[in-house]
């Protein structure tokens, strides 16, 4: 599957990834503000790779690092899941919905922190077939 | 922004919000190295399976010949 290597991020630029934290935080009521510490590297992270050609799991790896790095007081987990989820949502609308479904769960899992090795194997072996 | 980074970002606060009640709003994964997600448990992707054999088997019902 030649679409799993693309400029995943051409359509996310990063004011867009500030947006997308704003609008979740509005929903909850809760602080909208970036980190003195995660922040700028963050952002830089994104930006280097914004307009590169990358995987999929090199995609799930900027945006895991990107949560990690917390550029937001809060929903950074939230904001990058839901980046990922949104992307491959049009991207797998090929495959059967319940391939679709695990295949964005696991990513979500990955990217939150929260991913098992079983979830990681079981991806991998995944994205190995549809290459195919 | 551009139409496909309007489009984007419009799907994505959708998204965003459907899923909200399953995150913690404070950086769980920049303190402690392990993220945070509630589960949604195995019931959306039962749901997904059924309506896809309920599919399947009216497709195979509606043929006539």
């Amino acid at each position: 599957m030649a679409g799993l290597v693309k400029n995943w991020l051409q359509v996310v630029p990063w004011e867009a990834v500030v947006s997308i934290n704003a609008a979740l935080c509005e929903a909850r009521k809760a602080l909208h503000k970036p980190t003195s510490d995660g922040y700028a590297p963050a952002k830089a992270l994104w930006e280097k790779n914004r307009l590169k050609k990358i995987s999929l799991p090199e995609l799930l790896q900027l945006c895991f690092q990107c949560h990690r790095l917390a550029p937001f007081c809060n929903y950074n987990g939230n904001t990058f899941v839901t980046i990922v989820k949104t992307l491959l949502d049009a991207e797998l609308k090929h495959l059967p919905p319940d391939q679709s479904f695990i295949v964005r769960s696991i990513a979500g899992h990955i990217v939150a922190g929260t991913a098992t090795a079983i979830e990681r194997k079981q991806l991998d072996s995944m994205l190995a077939a549809l290459k195919e | 922004m551009t139409a496909g980074e309007n489009n984007f970002l419009k799907e994505a606060i959708k998204q965003g919000l459907r899923m909200q009640h399953r995150f913690l709003a404070e950086p769980v994964l920049a303190r402690t190295g392990k993220g945070y997600l509630k589960s949604e448990g195995v019931a959306p992707l039962q749901r997904i399976k059924a309506s896809l054999k309920k599919s399947k088997s009216g497709g195979h019902h509606g043929r006539t010949g």
